[in-house]
């Protein structure tokens, strides 16, 4: 279930966990993430240069002097190894460089300006996802076979298969153009925030409660809760405080994925209701040849994703003793 | 049952909390301020490097040129108040208003056109539009490098108020062009300090419009306070404009359903015909034209005949009527509607050079060339931008051709940048675009099929049209220049390398209260002469 790169395969063995052993494994991961970083920089800078067309590529043909001048000022005309080069020394100061689209912004600005927009929306529809699928997930599980729970069972498989691109417009439609509730797009007072966040927040909460459902009911039928019963533990201690921290597992490990993915916002989401995130930029960076914030969110996503990967794991070994830093792999 | 109150509540709290800060974000509207949508985010504001029609409109709102474009088609004066022209049309001399000012109260004069132009075609500025003023006298020269010294372009300052053009050659739509953005007068001293940013600040965007920018939410919206130092001011009768930035046409469309807008020019095509039959569409004309290229170094398409019976076996009407569905007009020739010489409709003088729906003149023409009822007519190979509506069409005409010619057609889809390359490159045998005019006259559309025209992609050289589009530009007298630009276009419907097939309009909806609001056929919208009513 848990995706682990194979480059990362040599960060597996080690001496066991101690304070020692953490900084080494924490080094190990830290090296492992910026290789990583630099085969996801490479790939993507030839990649982008090896697509046809550029940045100022237009309906109309320019004039060839205007061509020059344009290839001149942004240095495209150089040998691309001499700008895969410069690329990756600003990079390593940090500076993505400019846009080539937005002229005068640099990316670093952008995604400053974008990604706050985008995590507001999906902390929230994270929180939203967290907070009503674990509790339906188990109730699903305690009550399994009751009409709740065939209930939940049809509402999950709605939200995981309807896609945002119906759901989004539909929402919009709905409380929007029809009640008047919600103002239909914009970003602005806490009321554009509804529909954007529920839109988003539809397809984890089916999925978290599934997992939840799913690796409850195993949990349920484990000898130590009769145990813990027979302790003479009160049904919802039993539940919550000794059943949920393993049958949180399988979310946890789902979290590290889904969190970079809604952070970093959604294409559908954003464009539908016109959220300036950084979701636009993912799909509309690319048909414009805007090189600069290509590479910028290429970045940006693979970084975000490596660290929530390696806070993931973490909260694994925190919560699971299975889960042990360096023998991975029963918990997982 | 915990867990349900506990939802429950959240819902409530949330609703609660957003439901009033949202009443309030929402309606606090100003009178008198119109609401657009204005597209995605300007990619610049500085008029020398503009080129779409975003930022072309935002600039329309904040600069000025010489003259302006009205909206019944007309040029009027603008920065200039008169001007004269010299016999031989190749000297232009605008006597500027002495009251034209910038928005920080400082003159507008002669010298900031000297320097504005001078600043678009230096080529370390690199404006993709520099080419628009190539029909001033050593322009070209100077942006390609080969001169250097910016004292030969052909514009100077006589004094603070007279300016003196001096052309290529006589270009008898060049009172139109100074409308255009690229022509507009930047304020030397501050560009000169900030060059690359400028136009970011609302303190340093400095301009000599109707409107000034008050404020630039990146990505979200810019607004727009009216300009009283503007020349014209009496004439402006809005209270400020507030331009938000949304992308996707079908979001445009709810906002303006939700009444958050005044006007919206970007509608899904998909509900067009819905928004038509409910009667609230209007429609414009738009100086465009849809068309596909042929490629005429291709096999069979070789032959003129051949692109002929292609040509003439396609039904317009029935794709405007069942396909477009816009209430388009169809296209028998390149040049669009619209387009004057002197106070003349070139399209309507020059009526149409090809039949439509000729299935049998078609079939004849195609058993001329060896391909009876299309026996042993290759598959042909037609490009198209993925996206839009040209699929549509496309797979119209894949049906058209095969039942009235016998001939295969396969589609090809390309995302943009990559259709752009491959019909560049020539690989492929038809490439469907769609063409609009920069600047009102029909050599914008007559140009792209010079022989060495950079957006020729059908490949077809042609001395003769070469010859007569320069005729043209040097021609002064309308009528004769008229006459100049039919011949050449007889010629090319003649030889075929280009099937048209119908001239786009503008589509959008618009507030009942909203008057004046003029959507120039060159793409962007000007609110100088806009109200919103009582």
């Amino acid at each position: 279930m848990f995706f682990f790169p194979p480059w990362e395969w040599w960060t597996l063995s080690g001496p066991a966990l101690g304070t020692r052993g953490m900084l080494s494994y924490l080094l190990r991961r830290g090296a492992g993430a910026v290789l990583v970083l630099w085969l996801v920089v490479t790939i993507s800078f030839f990649l982008m240069h090896w697509l046809p067309g550029g940045p100022f590529t237009g309906e109309k043909r320019l004039p060839q002097a205007i061509e020059r001048n344009l290839a001149e000022r942004y240095r495209l005309g150089e040998p691309i190894l001499r700008q895969y080069g410069a690329f990756l020394a600003h990079v390593i100061r940090g500076d993505l460089g400019p846009s080539f689209r937005y002229q005068g912004r640099s990316v670093n600005q952008l995604l400053w300006e974008a990604f706050p927009v985008s995590a507001t929306v999906g902390i929230l529809a994270l929180s939203l996802a967290l907070w009503v699928g674990i509790p339906l997930g188990i109730r699903g599980a305690v009550g399994r076979g009751s009409a709740g729970d065939v209930f939940i069972f049809f509402l999950t498989g709605l939200g995981m298969s309807l896609p945002t691109f119906v759901l989004a417009p539909l929402l919009l439609y709905i409380f929007a153009l029809k009640l008047g509730w919600l103002p239909p797009a914009l970003w602005g007072g806490p009321a554009h925030l509804v529909l954007p966040v529920l839109s988003l927040a539809f397809f984890p909460t089916a999925l978290i409660t599934r997992l939840v459902q799913g690796s409850m009911a195993a949990v349920l039928a484990a000898d130590y809760l009769n145990l813990a019963r027979a302790k003479g533990l009160g049904e919802k201690m039993v539940l919550y405080r000794h059943a949920l921290p393993n049958a949180l597992v399988p979310v946890l490990a789902y979290l590290g994925p889904l969190t970079a993915g809604i952070l970093t916002g959604s294409f559908v989401v954003e464009g539908v209701f016109a959220l300036p995130g950084l979701g636009e930029y993912f799909v509309n960076s690319i048909y414009n040849r805007d090189y600069g914030v290509i590479m910028g969110i290429a970045l940006f996503y693979s970084a975000l994703l490596v660290a929530i990967n390696l806070a993931v794991d973490l909260a694994l070994a925190y919560l699971d003793p299975r889960f042990t830093l360096t023998g991975r792999g029963e918990g997982g | 049952m915990k867990i349900r109150r506990r939802a429950i509540g959240f819902f409530l709290l949330m609703a609660l909390v957003l439901g009033c800060i949202g009443c309030a974000a929402n309606r606090g509207e100003e009178q008198g301020v119109l609401r657009y949508n204005l597209g995605p985010e300007p990619q610049t504001l500085d008029p020398a490097l503009a080129t779409g029609e975003p930022e072309l409109t935002a600039i329309l709102a904040c600069f000025e040129g010489l003259t302006r474009l009205a909206p019944n088609g007309e040029i009027v004066p603008g920065v200039a108040k008169d001007w004269a022209i010299s016999p031989d049309a190749c000297t232009y001399t605008f006597y500027l208003r002495e009251d034209a000012k910038w928005s920080n109260g400082e003159p507008v004069q002669a010298a900031d056109f000297v320097y504005s132009w001078r600043r678009v075609l230096q080529p370390e500025l690199a404006s993709p539009y520099a080419y628009q003023l190539y029909v001033i006298e050593n322009a070209a020269a100077f942006n390609s490098g080969e001169i250097t010294d910016p004292e030969l372009i052909g514009v100077q300052a006589l004094d603070a108020h007279t300016l003196q053009v001096d052309l290529e050659h006589p270009t008898g739509y060049f009172l139109s062009l100074v409308a255009f953005p690229t022509y507009f007068p930047v304020h030397g001293p501050l560009v000169g300090e900030r060059d690359g940013d400028w136009w970011l600040d609302p303190d340093t965007y400095i301009g000599n419009g109707p409107f000034v920018l008050k404020n630039w939410v990146g990505r979200q919206r810019l607004s727009f306070a009216p300009n009283d130092k503007y020349w014209d001011k009496d004439k402006v009768r809005l209270g400020g404009l507030e331009f938000v930035l949304v992308e996707d046409p079908a979001t445009e469309l709810a906002l303006f359903e939700a009444g958050d807008i005044h006007l919206a020019n970007h509608l899904p095509a998909g509900e067009l015909r819905r928004l038509k039959e409910e009667g609230c569409l209007r429609q414009g004309g738009d100086l465009a034209v849809n068309y596909y290229y042929i490629n005429t170094q291709a096999g069979p398409l070789a032959d003129t005949r051949v692109r002929r019976a292609l040509a003439l076996a396609i039904n317009r009407r029935d794709l405007v009527d069942f396909v477009t569905r816009g209430g388009e007009d169809i296209a028998l020739a390149l040049v669009p509607p619209g387009v004057e010489i002197g106070g003349v409709d070139f399209r309507r003088e020059g009526g149409p050079y090809i039949p439509d729906n000729a299935g049998d003149e078609a079939r004849a023409l195609l058993a001329e060339a060896g391909y009876p009822r299309g026996e042993g007519f290759p598959l042909l190979d037609l490009l198209i931008p993925a996206g839009g509506g040209f699929s549509l069409q496309a797979e119209a005409l894949q049906e058209m051709w095969f039942w009235e010619l016998g001939i295969e057609l396969a589609i090809r889809p390309l995302e943009w940048q990559t259709f752009l390359t491959s019909a560049a490159e020539g690989d492929f045998d038809l490439a469907a675009v769609g063409w609009n005019a920069d600047y009102i006259d029909p050599n914008s559309f007559l140009e792209v099929f010079l022989s060495q025209g950079g957006n020729n992609f059908s490949l077809w050289q042609n001395e003769e049209y070469d010859g007569l589009l320069a005729a043209a530009q040097m021609e002064v007298e309308p009528a004769r220049r008229r006459e100049l630009y039919h011949r050449a276009e007889e010629l090319l419907l003649g030889e075929m390398p280009l099937i048209p097939l119908y001239f786009p309009l503008r589509h959008y909806l618009q507030a009942e209260e909203l008057q004046d609001v003029f959507l120039s056929p060159l793409g962007m919208v000007d609110f100088k002469w806009a109200s919103l009513g009582d």
